[in-house]
């Protein structure tokens, strides 16, 4: 799809429209009032596949369905009293509420064209409603076009913004070309190898021809002193070939190490980078099985490349070459399985290559059922789910058993064919051969072939048989690894977080934020905000409440740049944040989530995260300030105190405090709280809040409650409600609206009442 | 106020819009503007019905289209017909991965159409258990095929290396 203006269009589409289709467009639309869009869909009326298209004048809206020739009747915006877009389950209508209370269903859509339909809903209202001229609401739909149909011309993915590179096509090279980079910072060692390959080779031709003098001279004649010195020889040949090929191996082990080392890190680092919406759509299971397991794969692979396709290629040659000038009649009767093995391996490929995959899924859903269960072992055991658990792990386990066990038939009959025709293939060379020696001891003839070039030649050819056999079942291994590499590339191939403000250090982060015109979906079946429209001023302290769902924090995920695909725009400092450096602007916002993140790690490393610029006084002062101190200081090891995986050891409270001390340390400018007393009792709340109170002095923060005491500093209040904002005002506003936010607050304090009594009875 | 649970004695059920219905109670009380949702639209398409008012909010519900008299049963299966759009694949005519991402042509019980999927690991799922698989296209929009054994032999040896 692509945006199309031009001579042969005279209207906006987002597909290119045959020439016969824009002339009936044209033809069905009045010459006085002509199309202005047209919304090309996928659908008929009938929700069945069919090329539909909604049109749109200055005042007026019908479609036309190529494929049953149908025109719908014209309507006129002024008859429209509201018109709206209706998102169900795998498409939408948009549908007009006239002015006499009639509904009407005027275009059925798939989610390819949802965004436009939204579009031509903000058109027609604001022609209708007189806020902006056809001009001007033309040009509003002309970007929305623009903005949702930045395609690559050339694999016609959609793109995360206009103009910016496909990712995609940017690394079109083969997969062993992207590997490639990883090899030439490894080029000097692997050229010293392959000339050692070479040597090691010509080396290993050496025994089968001394075994020849052996068995026709030496033997046959007694020649006790040449046997003598040609066993001294083939001992020195032996240590020489043995030393070198050790060398060797230890080389290209370094190399492969190295190699899959950076492929590794470099693997690492972009699942850093990659955007929310990939792992919203990703198993962490799948990314580390990525991560660990296909780079081992890989490891093992390059390491065979490295190490064995040269040696077995240059021993190849070299056996052909000798094996030739022995006897060219032999070699080509030894060749003849060659071809053969050449054209299954390619079978062979193709066959297994399905299963590697089907194989790679089950092993990767089996790893994402182990970092599913065994971090939350403790609720698998609270429910006593141990059962159930297991179940889920065997059956996975099972799925992966059975696939791999039919691709063991594949796998194991493949190099059973090729080792029998190699045998075959000898036992024909001592057959031909054999006639032939036999022939000139007949006929007392010198010229055919001797006793010791027939064993020198087998020699050769069980030689020769080695580097078929290593090159027919490389594919096998090469399999493996390539579906390996394939998924590592999906990670380094997938579009990361854009950073296009990159530089771009001069926005005010403390400024002002506003939210203009913010519509958000995760995908394309539900919006999630709608058009949310905010201010808020440097230093306020904002409360965001809401129930849950609401999209409180889908809010605060799209300040954070978690996600950058909304619509509208958010800015700071008067700067759209998406053109901020990413860095420099996460690195000024302080985030404190309900459930915060510790690292297997000591409490000390785990305030400072990773920040080696910070003296021990700032990091003990931030902790002090997060009234984190004073349960660190009860710890035995204090500071050096190492916590287990997901911060095991600590409280809920002392969790949060140290994560408090975290942004703290960092002086941002801005602050995010996500309930961040949410999961503490009250007296915990109360240290988290006075913590919470030294931190917000003069910063922009933005808190999201339940807990509606939390946000007893705020000046400004939100509420939010299933993706709009219902509520804006002063805490004192909003109370006398005696709206949602007043009905929160009873609710609330009816039940802090009702708990409060309680404690009193207990006491009591 | 508890669930109420609409069946043939509690009351029936009429559509009103393409996907909206009324439900009259037995007592008279008229419920109006619902909005019927599958509430597993994936695994069981004619049991555990929400009815949701216009602010998403739960009304009603029918556990079973069997407890429904012939005219309810109908509204919720015309509204169902409308709303969910689940085309099922009959034949894979084409699969070419290209860029890391595939592009598929078929044919359905609605007709032929083209898409791509963006992440053949994730965006096709065989239900555990069965040989149904679903499938996200990079819009979003969903495909189904109900049992992949029963495809031609070409669609199977497609899909193959995806399951």
């Amino acid at each position: 799809m692509g945006l199309h203006t031009d001579m042969d269009t005279p209207f906006l589409t987002n597909q290119k429209l045959e020439e016969k289709q824009i002339r009936t467009i044209v033809e069905i639309s009045e010459k006085d009032e002509p199309v202005l869009f047209a919304i090309v869909g996928e659908i008929s009326a009938k929700a069945n596949y069919s090329c539909n298209v909604l049109l749109v004048t200055k005042a007026h809206l019908f479609t036309y369905d190529f494929g049953s020739d149908t025109v719908s009747k014209k309507v006129a915006f002024s008859d429209i009293s509201e018109l709206y877009t209706k998102r169900m389950y795998g498409n939408g209508m948009l549908r007009a509420k006239k002015k006499d209370g009639e509904v009407l269903d005027i275009y059925r859509f798939t989610f390819a064209v949802a965004p436009l339909c939204d579009a031509v809903v903000q058109y027609v209202t604001e022609i209708h409603d007189g806020d902006a001229s056809v001009e001007e609401a033309l040009s509003a739909v002309s970007a929305t076009f623009e903005k949702h149909l930045s395609i690559c011309p050339r694999c016609g993915r959609t793109l995360s913004a206009p103009g910016v590179p496909c990712i995609s096509c940017m690394n079109k090279g083969k997969l062993f070309k992207k590997l490639g980079k990883y090899l030439r910072p490894q080029l000097p060692v692997l050229v010293v190898s392959v000339f050692i390959s070479i040597l090691t080779t010509v080396l290993a031709l050496v025994p089968p021809m001394l075994t020849k003098q052996l068995v026709d001279d030496i033997l046959p004649n007694t020649k006790r002193d040449l046997l003598l010195a040609v066993a001294f020889s083939l001992i020195g040949v032996h240590i020489v070939h043995y030393a070198l090929a050790g060398i060797r191996g230890y080389m290209l082990r370094i190399c492969g190490n190295k190699i899959v080392a950076a492929i590794r890190c470099e693997v690492y680092e972009k699942a850093q980078h990659l955007p929310m919406r990939f792992y919203d759509k990703t198993s962490t299971g799948s990314v580390i099985n990525r991560i660990s397991g296909d780079t081992a794969t890989l490891q093992a692979f390059m390491l065979r490349i490295t190490q064995e396709v040269v040696v077995q290629f240059f021993k190849l040659v070299g056996i052909v070459v000798v094996m030739l000038c022995i006897n060219w009649k032999l070699t080509l009767f030894s060749l003849f399985p060659v071809p053969i093995v050449a054209i299954g391996s390619r079978i062979f490929r193709q066959k297994i290559a399905p299963f590697y995959r089907r194989i790679w899924r089950r092993s990767s859903a089996v790893t994402s059922v182990l970092t599913d269960t065994i971090p939350g072992i403790r609720v698998i055991k609270s429910f006593t789910n141990e059962k159930n658990s297991t179940k889920r792990f065997e059956e996975c386990v099972e799925d992966w058993r059975e696939n791999d066990s039919k691709a063991g038939k594949i796998l194991h009959a493949y190099p059973a064919i090729v080792n029998c025709l190699m045998a075959c293939g000898s036992v024909i060379i001592w057959g031909l051969g054999g006639d032939l020696v036999m022939k000139g001891i007949e006929t007392n003839t010198v010229g055919t072939i001797s006793v010791g070039l027939l064993v020198s030649f087998i020699s050769y050819a069980t030689m020769f048989y080695e580097p078929v056999n290593f090159f027919a079942n490389l594919s096998d291994s090469m399999q493996n690894a390539m579906a390996s590499a394939e998924r590592i590339m999906d990670i380094l191939d997938a579009e990361p977080e854009h950073d296009f403000g990159k530089g771009n250090t001069n926005a005010d982060i403390g400024g002002r934020i506003e939210f203009k015109n913010v519509s958000f979906s995760f995908d394309r079946t539900k919006k999630v905000l709608k058009n949310i429209n905010l201010t808020i001023e440097p230093g306020d302290i904002v409360g965001i409440v809401g129930t849950t769902g609401s999209g409180k924090s889908t809010l605060i995920n799209l300040l954070l740049r978690y996600y950058d695909h909304y619509e509208g725009t958010i800015t700071v400092g008067g700067v759209d944040i998406r053109k901020i450096d990413m860095q420099y602007y996460r690195s000024h916002i302080g985030y404190v989530q309900q459930e915060p993140m510790m690292f297997h790690d000591t409490i000390y490393n785990n305030i400072a995260y990773g920040d080696n610029t910070f003296s021990v006084d700032e990091i003990i002062n931030a902790a002090d300030i997060a009234n984190a101190h004073e349960f660190i200081v009860r710890q035995p090891d204090g500071y050096d105190s190492v916590l287990g995986e997901r911060g095991v050891g600590l409280s809920g409270g002392e969790r949060q405090r140290i994560s408090i001390a975290r942004a703290m340390l960092r002086n941002p400018k801005m602050l995010v709280f996500d309930e961040a007393t949410a999961s503490v009792d009250s007296e915990t709340e109360h240290l988290i809040q006075e913590a919470i109170e030294h931190l917000i002095s003069g910063r922009t923060t933005l808190m999201i409650a339940h807990r509606l005491s939390t946000l007893s500093k705020a000046n400004k209040i939100v509420v939010i409600d299933n993706g709009n904002i219902i509520e804006c005002g002063t805490p004192q506003e909003l109370m006398e609206q005696k709206g949602k936010y007043y009905r929160l607050v009873q609710i609330q304090s009816m039940s802090d009442q009702v708990a409060a009594s309680r404690r009193q009875e207990n006491f009591d | 106020m508890g669930r109420i649970y609409i069946d043939k004695y509690t009351g029936r059920i009429e559509q009103t819009d393409i996907y909206r219905v009324r439900v009259i109670l037995k007592d008279g009380t008229v419920l109006e503007n619902l909005e019927p949702r599958r509430l597993f639209p994936l695994s069981n398409l004619t049991m555990y019905i929400t009815l949701l008012d216009e602010t998403e909010q739960e009304i009603a519900f029918v556990r079973d289209f069997e407890e429904l008299d012939d005219t309810s049963r109908k509204a919720l299966e015309s509204c169902f017909s409308e709303y969910y759009m689940i085309p099922k694949i009959t034949h894979l005519i084409s699969s070419n991965e290209k860029f890391g991402s595939l592009k598929w042509l078929v044919k359905t019980d609605r007709g032929d159409i083209a898409f791509r999927i963006r992440n053949r690991h994730s965006d096709i799922k065989l239900i555990r258990g069965s040989n149904r698989i679903l499938i996200r296209d990079s819009n979003d929009n969903r495909y189904e095929i109900p049992d992949y054994t029963l495809m031609d032999m070409h669609s199977q040896h497609l899909l193959f290396s995806y399951l």
